[in-house]
């Protein structure tokens, strides 16, 4: 009992020694009247700055308060007011120390100074001591009068809870700034890209902005849109303002890019409103953006949205209140499709409970793959604020748990605006970190998976009498690679003759199912064209343009392949005699001569062509590769040639205008020489299935 | 016949078994001369016999030829000079000649079962594995009692993965020898790779106990406690056959594999580096201590012993794929690439798949 008492005068009297407070009045400050008087005008202008609400003009108020403090620091108002400014600024981090020096010199100038303290340990990822801090405050609160407090306070405690269990198991990441040609000393923040990332564009508020105006509230310039590329370099060019008519003198910021970079999302404030905006490009210039349809924009704010790898649906946040539950302000995602007939966006269902928590959902992106979101909650297991999450759609159309990224790409601040290239390595985030450049910076993550395994092996004389060791069986580490599962198809369009761009309409098709999934067009001016063909499905791909013939490409991309990035320029020939293409969507079973059902998109798209072209007289030839015998190989491509001569005149084509041919393994596109020179047997099979093909030719017109 | 093939017997025991070509793994036998007349034999059939196997001696491989054949003729059933024959094709090299006078035995004296090992082990030089196995069959179908060929025909079994048929010869190699270690050793190694295990690591203790001059049943065991993560019985074998051999590189690296998987990884770099000395050529080791280096987060010396490992052995995929991991956790991302694309050439899978998501293809092309 001693002891204890013993202790608290201690305490008290070491309270007393180092915290006594010196509040501002000019009594305390008899000897300098005049540095008072500045330091007192300081306060005063920043506490009016702090007044309106819900807005407080924090960043500014802060520098005034950090004037006040430099004279007085003792006064736990303006520690208080400090560390309240630094909680709503990006150096969040420094608001504890300010907080722990108004407590210090006085423990009750608020009631809320444990909440805050709480908060000042939860940034600084010290979760022991929050949740002290935040149980004290818990205890002094009154559920039944202050139910929004308490449960908020709650909140905290289990976000500190999740944090203590997410920083045991970083995840493995580089982050990286993504230097001086992207960011600058100003916030650079919302960055959006191409699926394969070589394309990007981000919203920034520095100097040169449209305008050049700042923001009353903020004193920050008003948001515009850059962009920067990598199509020629490993290295990003230097950012460049995109100019009207995406940029105005307001805010302009980005949401969304399609996966080729043809549409653009922008979010315009409208008064309040907040509204979903999209932008087509033409080459280089971007249409005046045009507000979405009512199924989107409602009378509720949206701010972030992005399509799906087709074009055919687009998801979305959305405050627009539930019909039977939830609050009106309370963010969540959507998902609306798009009507071919009407040519408009409509059919808008929320996502489930499993996905949407009954806190905010925001910065939501789809993964070039179709099938996986990433998504920022201040729900779910966060560790505080908005934590980014990922979640993917089933076969059956659920939704998986949304699993939390982790730290450090999680923190106890907002996370938000993350990204994922196609290839799942490469991700991007918005992050203020100490080593930037000034505000908010743009940074690379780069996912690294689960730690990979060094192959160790030994070898043992397992015979007694063998003159060589037997090495035991290596056994490759069991690691599930996280790359996606997906290839991107990128190149440009051209002329067969002059390399000129050409814009070209882009057919995908699913063989199985003989439709059209997706349509795309590519540039008109670079001829640049991006697919993104997610695993599972044999593709069937038409690159069309008037007066050229058509070019078929066809991609298995198989449900569990890895991610491949394939570039293949098209060029296409104009429909003049002698030109000759492959139709690489032809399909005949194993060794016979019968068309497979799925053949039948190309042969239509064949049809089509004669028809439009009713001079053209072509030859429809046949090869093999050179596996078998010549005779059988020759009479199969013979055959093969004649089923789709059949087709055709079944279809209408005269018979005259048609000539087939078998040439069997005469004319192989890969040799035989260059085959066996390959290593990997996967590439020998490609050669050998290049070679097996059904070919037409103009022979007039 | 019969009095053939008992003086062929009685005649081998003069035989002597004078090497062992390591080089063709063919049996150079010298056989002694004859007594005149003390065989009953024709004298012009056993003098030009005589001769015969003087100029075998003298390696004259073509007279030699020339008198064993000339003794034939004379006396056509004169069956040492067939088998003399035989063996001077196989001194001459010429093989085929030999099989087909081993054959030729054979078909004289149907309860010949030499003839058919030594076509068997002709076979196995061949890489004739199926025909092999019939000759050592055969020989079995005339002589159940010789370990010798249940053993050679059950390492065939063995090298075939029919680890069961193989694990039935080594049983009767045991049965007929209870003392054979080497069959116990190679019984333990088929029931091992069968999934038997405690009745591998009986035959390797058994084996182990038969022979105490060598570690190999030792290291055997320690691989297979090894391999079922039971790291310090696995230890405590490796040891043992390093007592018995201290030059045993093998145990010396398989230990340090035992140790590192127990997560021991500087006593693990030490066993490594003793083999580097033991055996400065043996790449495995060089890679084995830069997997060590790689789990100390160690990245340039994992660097610099999976390039010494590939110095010594270009087609170590597993040396290419520590590397990578290394060069990309140093951030060397284009060589990290190259070297999942060599490591994925020699196989190593998951390699490939790195490869592929890691975006190789455009970081190599930049």
């Amino acid at each position: 009992m001693k002891k204890i008492v013993l202790i608290s005068v201690l305490s008290l009297f070491s309270i007393s020694l180092f915290a006594q407070e010196v509040t501002f009045d000019k009594k305390n400050f008899k000897d300098n009247k005049k540095e008072f008087k500045e330091a007192e005008d300081h306060l005063k202008m920043a506490d009016e700055l702090m007044m309106p609400m819900p807005f407080p003009r924090y960043g500014q108020a802060l520098n005034y308060y950090l004037k006040a403090q430099e004279f007085n620091p003792k006064s736990a108002h303006v520690n208080y007011q400090i560390g309240l400014c630094y909680l709503n600024t990006p150096q969040k981090f420094k608001a504890l120390e300010y907080f722990q020096n108004a407590f210090q010199l006085n423990a009750n100038l608020h009631p809320d100074i444990h909440y805050f303290l709480g908060r000042g340990f939860h940034l600084k990822m010290d979760w022991d001591k929050a949740i002290n801090h935040y149980e004290t405050h818990k205890g002094r609160i009154d559920s039944k009068k202050d139910l929004e407090a308490y449960m908020d306070v709650n909140k905290r405690i289990l976000e500190c809870q999740s944090g203590k269990q997410l920083v045991k198991n970083p995840v493995r990441v580089w982050i990286d700034n993504m230097g001086k040609q992207i960011n600058s000393a100003y916030p650079e923040y919302g960055m959006v890209m191409t699926a394969n990332a070589s394309e990007i564009f981000f919203t920034s508020r520095r100097p040169g902005s449209t305008g050049d105006e700042r923001d009353e509230f903020s004193d920050e310039y008003f948001e515009d849109v850059y962009t920067s590329n990598r199509y020629t370099s490993k290295d990003w060019t230097p950012a460049r303002n995109v100019g009207a008519p995406i940029n105005t003198k307001g805010h302009d910021a980005v949401v969304s890019l399609s996966p080729d970079g043809s549409k653009m999302i922008v979010y315009i404030d409208d008064k309040g409103d907040g509204n979903l905006y999209e932008s087509l490009r033409d080459g280089d210039t971007w249409s005046k953006p045009k507000k979405l349809n009512d199924a989107i924009c409602s009378e509720y704010h949206e701010a972030s949205a992005w399509y799906t790898p087709d074009g055919r649906q687009l998801y979305f946040i959305s405050e627009r209140p539930l019909v039977k539950k939830g609050d009106p302000k309370d963010r969540d995602i959507y998902v609306a499709t798009w009507n071919e007939e009407k040519e408009e966006w409509g059919n808008v269902e929320r996502l489930p409970e499993n996905i949407n928590s009954k806190y905010d959902e925001d910065g939501i992106y789809v993964h070039p793959d179709g099938k996986t979101i990433y998504f920022s909650s201040k729900g779910h297991n966060s560790m505080g604020g908005y934590d980014v999450f990922k979640a993917v759609k089933n076969e059956d159309g659920t939704w998986s748990d949304p699993e939390n990224l982790g730290y450090p790409i999680n923190t106890p601040d907002h996370d938000v605006f993350f990204v994922v290239a196609a290839n799942g390595r490469d991700a991007y985030m918005t992050s203020f970190r100490e080593d930037g450049f000034g505000g908010n910076d743009l940074y690379k993550v780069t996912l690294l998976g689960e730690k990979k395994d060094p192959i160790l092996s030994g070898e043992d004389m397992l015979l007694a009498n063998a003159t060589i060791a037997i090495r035991a069986v290596q056994i490759e580490p069991k690691v599930e690679v996280s790359g996606s599962k997906l290839m991107i198809l990128r190149g440009v369009v051209r002329d067969d003759e002059s390399k000129s761009p050409i814009a070209a309409d882009i057919e995908l098709v699913d063989n199985e199912t003989n439709k059209v999934i997706a349509e795309f067009t590519s540039d008109s001016k670079s001829g640049r064209y991006l697919v993104s063909l997610p695993g599972g499905k044999n593709y069937g791909i038409a690159v069309k343009a008037t007066d050229y013939l058509f070019h078929s490409e066809n991609f298995d991309v198989k449900q569990d392949a890895s991610y491949k990035e394939v570039e293949l320029n098209i060029d296409l020939k104009k429909v003049n005699v002698g030109k000759s293409i492959v139709l690489k969507n032809i399909f005949f079973d194993l060794s016979k001569y019968s068309l497979r059902p799925e053949s039948e998109i190309e042969l239509n798209r064949l049809t089509q062509l004669l028809i439009e072209n009713p001079g053209l007289k072509i030859e429809i030839s046949g090869h093999t590769d050179s596996r078998g015998s010549a005779a059988f190989n020759k009479e199969l491509s013979k055959n093969r040639a004649k089923a789709v001569v059949d087709y055709l005149v079944e279809k209408g084509i005269k018979k005259d205008r048609l000539v087939f041919a078998g040439y069997g393994m005469e004319q192989p596109i890969k040799t035989d020489a260059e085959i066996a020179k390959m290593s990997r047997r996967s590439d020998k099979e490609a050669a050998h299935q290049q070679n097996r093909r059904t070919e037409f030719k103009v022979l007039s017109k | 016949m019969r009095n053939l093939q008992s003086f062929l017997l009685l005649f081998c025991f003069f035989f002597i078994l004078s090497t062992y070509g390591q080089e063709d793994s063919v049996k150079i036998v010298v056989a002694n001369n004859v007594e005149i007349d003390s065989t009953g034999v024709d004298p012009e059939a056993q003098k030009a016999y005589n001769e015969g196997t003087t100029a075998f001696e003298n390696k004259n491989y073509a007279e030699a030829i020339k008198q064993f054949k000339k003794a034939i003729e004379i006396s056509p059933d004169f069956i040492i000079a067939h088998s003399n024959l035989a063996y001077t094709y196989l001194s001459d090299k010429k093989v085929e000649m030999a099989e087909q006078q081993f054959l030729h035995l054979t078909t004289m004296d149907e309860t010949a079962h030499l003839p058919f090992y030594e076509l068997g082990t002709l076979a196995e030089l061949k890489d004739s594995t199926d025909l092999a196995i019939k000759y050592y069959s055969s020989a079995i179908d005339r002589m159940k009692s010789d370990k010798r060929y249940y053993y050679q025909r059950g390492i065939l079994y063995f090298k075939l993965g029919q680890y069961e048929t193989a694990v039935e010869d080594f049983s009767k190699v045991v049965l007929i020898d209870p003392k054979d270690a080497d069959a116990y050793n190679d019984r333990g190694s088929a029931y091992k790779l069968t999934g038997k295990i405690d009745k591998a690591i009986a035959d390797y203790t058994k084996a182990a106990e038969l022979n105490k001059k060598s570690g190999l049943a030792y290291n055997n065991l320690g691989s297979l406690y090894r391999e079922q993560k039971e790291y310090d019985r696995a230890i405590k074998a490796y040891d043992k056959a390093i007592l018995i051999d201290q030059n045993n590189y093998l145990a010396w690296n398989n230990r340090g594999f035992a140790k590192f998987e127990k997560g021991e990884y500087p006593a693990a770099l030490s066993d490594f580096k003793r083999v580097n000395l033991l055996s400065p050529d043996y790449a495995i080791a060089y890679n084995n201590i830069a997997g060590v280096y790689m789990e100390m987060e160690e990245y340039e010396n994992v660097v610099t012993y999976s390039t010494k490992a590939i110095e010594r052995d270009e087609n170590l995929g597993a040396a290419y794929y520590n590397r990578a991991i290394a060069n990309e956790m140093l951030r060397n991302e284009v060589q990290a690439c190259k070297d999942w694309s060599q490591a994925a050439d020699l196989g190593i899978r998951i390699a490939e798949e790195y490869y592929t998501t890691n975006s190789c293809g455009n970081l190599i092309e930049k």
